[in-house]
């Protein structure tokens, strides 16, 4: 049984290219789930089954930060893990977002191993994103 | 802000990403070929710590966005059909293009916003003549150009 995944990110592109990476990784993959923007993606979280988050920062509507503070507020959401993928390499960003609950931060351009050992990591171990 | 240290950066950062992302080798030239009817281009502002800004922009022949989308995607050429999805990809390399730069600009710990990329009027080399300029050459001879204005 592999994994339900859920991308974020309002560019097509990037969707399609976070999606050959995870294959590329040989990560098990049940059913990966897309969105636009931090609204849809709140949609699917509360409509699918999700075993991990991985989301850009800047989305039109409602971006990765805002969409970490909903769920970090939601009983049912704060505990599914979220891994932001930018291309924002600053290092006081990535320690800002992980005192904001995110579980690790993938800088573009990324690989395949990059998804592997954040996968490995992030649903090895328990915890959330509770507020 | 240093233009010509911000030039060396842009063009650093775009071989890194050109190279990583689209498996694609370049090279600096000072002349950029001619025919360049097809061109794309995309733009993206950003903003440094201390109100600094810039404005970035990046054109290319489409046969050329093609090849690195597709590349990028790992896709065939022929999937890559219309103008709109080859400047989506070109959207995301400028995207990371920029966040690379901004990122040996300002330093590691810098906080820098970088926009949304969108699309650029093309047709002909879309960025000629701004304060800072970048050509490269790839390794199939189509012609790539980055140009950005900078303040403060």
């Amino acid at each position: 049984m592999g994994f339900n995944i859920l991308i974020v990110d309002d560019s097509e592109v990037v969707r399609a290219v976070v999606k050959k990476t995870i294959a590329m990784a040989g990560i098990e993959v049940n059913v990966i789930h897309e969105a636009r923007n931090g609204l849809e993606a709140l949609e699917k979280l509360s409509a699918e089954w999700i075993d991990i988050v991985f989301a850009d920062l800047r989305m039109p509507e409602m971006d990765g930060l805002e969409l970490i503070q909903k769920m970090s507020e939601n009983n049912l959401l704060y505990s599914i893990p979220v891994v932001i993928v930018s291309s924002d390499r600053s290092e006081a960003r990535v320690e800002e977002l992980k005192k904001k609950g995110i579980r690790a931060y993938l800088k573009k351009p990324f690989r395949p191993e990059n998804f592997r050992d954040v996968v490995s990591e992030v649903l090895g171990t328990t915890g959330g994103l509770k507020a | 802000m240093n233009r010509e240290i911000f030039g060396e950066q842009l063009l650093a950062s775009s071989l890194e990403v050109l190279g990583e992302a689209t498996f694609t080798c370049a090279e600096v030239v000072d002349e950029l070929p001619s025919e360049h009817g097809d061109a794309l281009a995309v733009q993206v502002d950003f903003s440094g710590p201390a109100g600094e800004r810039g404005h970035v922009y990046l054109s290319m022949p489409q046969g050329c966005g093609a090849e690195l989308v597709s590349n990028m995607l790992g896709v065939e050429l022929t999937e890559l059909t219309s103008p709109e999805e080859i400047q989506g990809g070109m959207c995301e390399l400028l995207n990371m293009i920029v966040g690379a730069a901004t990122h040996r600009w300002f330093g590691q710990r810098a906080l820098c916003h970088i926009g949304i990329p969108t699309s650029a009027d093309g047709g002909t080399w879309a960025c000629q003549g701004l304060s800072v300029e970048v050509s490269l050459l790839t390794e199939t001879a189509h012609g790539i150009k980055l140009a950005a204005t900078l303040e403060g």
